[in-house]
């Protein structure tokens, strides 16, 4: 039995079997790393450049296989999109994104890989704006700590960084 | 940046994305993070990256260099928010003059300020400075070469997008009968040549002496590799690229009281001011195409992109924003940002215009070679060990 995740009213999902033709459009994504499979409007779907370059050049089928990108990260991605395109309201969308993207690092990572390669400019804009806010103000070593990254650089590096900037120190 | 769930490294690409969004102290601190980090900061392509995106944010043209509250020093303002100002810092160290200059500055490009100073460090003799306020980083140039008993000079400043070169451009009119003179000064070549030919083509004279000269002190903007300010014969241009000036290009109005050059969405643009009986036009136009720049014998066209009618009593025009902003100086001293689409006008710090000037600015990496650090409260930074 194929695992199906219907975002959206679970109304909807009846109505689907009933009757085909309502006006909205609807797709399906399967991430092929982990196989799940989401259906989504069109209108959502096609926030990704790449798939909407795939739609427009009617090479979409009834399954879109997406590459690269695991199950909970697409979910969260049709969250995310499925909101920016309901919502005009800078406020509430602004909120929204605060909101969504309250995550550790490693998630964080994730989803702006995901949004780079489906090409979700909106997304990937928010994430990479909210990862630049983490870091901006910090010193190199809380930088190292927040991103988890070791500390590879030689002492003659290190002593010309603090002789160039020791002036970024004061705040 | 890595994550132990893939165990990849970040790409350069996204890296930069997230860097790029960074203010240049920030950028400076994160080059101790690693080696990775420090190696994407220091290319070249990277400054570039950064400087694009710091020009297209939005509001990016409305921060400015203005005058600090002592009317001395410089400050950059934030038209969003006018009430913070932050010191912009001196292009010299406190320790390079025995006194405090003061300085002028010749015009920002790329986030390098221009600077000239009337009594340098080097035997008082007028001195010119590159200088990054946002890395700290500054360049006193070699002494210019043009000298004697000197009336008027001009002064231009820009970048050279074919050879990738920051430029600076010194017009020089004798108290004798000679031709105007103009020499430039290249970053890349880190010398001053003269130019060749010089300003008197088109057989105009202007005072007896062949060619023309910019009627104020420094060109007005630097926009897509020219220099561009009013001469007596039309609007004068400077070719940072050939050296070539073009002089005496036509205005979009045969007769106007003023105009100024600035740059519109990228585009070159002029601001003219006309006085009709009740009231006072100001138009912003757009340089339909740059041929006309090129020396030859096209003619400069424009396009009117906005107008505003106020009836102030003497009001003058410094300049715009690419929002359509027009920034209005009162005959009692007061500054307004006008809207032409909504008619309305809000009041604005008086110091943001600096002799008649709207200086723009926009934090960038950009180095020039040779440059050092400098620190006008550099003796505080001894306190000892501060990591």
């Amino acid at each position: 039995m194929k695992k199906l995740k219907f975002i959206g009213n679970p109304l909807l999902q009846s109505r689907e079997k009933i009757n085909m033709s309502s006006d909205k459009k609807w797709l399906t994504l399967k991430t092929t790393e982990d196989n799940e499979e989401f259906v989504v409007e069109e209108s959502v779907a096609i926030m990704s450049n790449v798939i909407k370059n795939m739609v427009e050049d009617g090479c979409a089928s009834s399954v879109i296989p997406v590459p690269r990108v695991k199950g909970n990260a697409m979910g969260k991605i049709i969250e995310f999109c499925k909101k920016h395109t309901e919502e005009s309201d800078e406020k509430v969308l602004k909120e929204f994104d605060a909101e969504f993207l309250n995550l550790g690092p490693d998630a964080l990572y994730d989803l702006m890989v995901s949004a780079n390669f489906l090409e979700i400019k909106v997304l990937l804009d928010s994430v990479t704006t909210k990862v630049a806010d983490m870091i901006k103000g910090k010193s190199s070593e809380e930088i190292r700590n927040i991103l988890k990254i070791e500390n590879d650089l030689s002492a003659e590096e290190i002593e010309e960084s603090r002789r160039e900037n020791c002036w970024t120190r004061q705040e | 940046m890595s994550t132990p769930t893939t165990g990849d490294m970040i790409s350069d690409d996204l890296l930069t994305e997230i860097l790029v969004r960074l203010p240049v102290k920030s950028l400076l601190r994160c080059k101790s993070v690693c080696k990775p980090w420090l190696s994407l900061i220091s290319n070249p392509n990277f400054t570039k990256s950064q400087l694009k995106h710091s020009q297209s944010k939005p509001g990016a043209d409305q921060i400015l260099i203005v005058k600090a509250e002592d009317d001395y020093s410089r400050s950059l303002l934030h038209l969003d928010s006018p009430q913070t100002r932050t010191p912009l810092g001196h292009p010299f160290s406190r320790g390079d003059f025995s006194f405090d200059p003061q300085f002028d500055i010749v015009a920002s490009c790329n986030g390098l300020v221009c600077v000239a100073v009337a009594n340098g460090p080097i035997n008082n003799n007028p001195c010119i400075y590159l200088w990054n306020p946002a890395t700290k980083q500054s360049k006193l140039i070699p002494p210019h070469s043009l000298r004697g008993e000197i009336m008027s000079v001009a002064l231009g400043f820009g970048f050279d997008p074919v050879a990738d070169d920051y430029k600076v451009v010194r017009i020089v009119s004798f108290l004798s009968a000679d031709p105007r003179a103009a020499e430039v000064y290249s970053a890349n070549t880190n010398v001053w040549q003269k130019v060749k030919p010089d300003l008197s083509e088109g057989g105009k004279h202007y005072y007896n002496v062949p060619g023309d000269f910019p009627e104020e002190d420094e060109f007005d903007v630097s926009v897509n590799g020219f220099l561009c300010c009013l001469g007596y014969y039309g609007m004068m241009a400077f070719n940072l690229n050939t050296e070539v000036f073009t002089i005496g290009l036509k205005l979009p109005l045969t007769k106007c009281l003023d105009a100024c050059f600035g740059d519109f969405n990228g585009t070159i643009a002029v601001i003219t001011s006309q006085k009709s009986e009740l009231n006072y036009t100001f138009s912003l136009w757009t340089l339909d195409d740059e041929a006309c720049l090129h020396g030859g014998k096209v003619e400069a066209s424009w396009t009117l992109m906005l107008s505003i009618d106020v009836d102030y009593p003497y009001p003058r025009v410094y300049g715009c924003f690419n929002s359509g902003d027009f920034v209005l100086y009162t005959q009692d001293d007061n500054c307004l940002l006008y809207n032409p689409h909504t008619k309305e006008a809000r009041n604005a710090p008086v110091s943001i215009s600096i002799h008649g000037r709207i200086i723009k600015y926009n934090e960038s990496l950009v180095s020039v070679t040779g440059s050092k650090q400098v620190d006008w409260n550099a003796h505080e930074d001894n306190l000892g060990d501060q990591h």
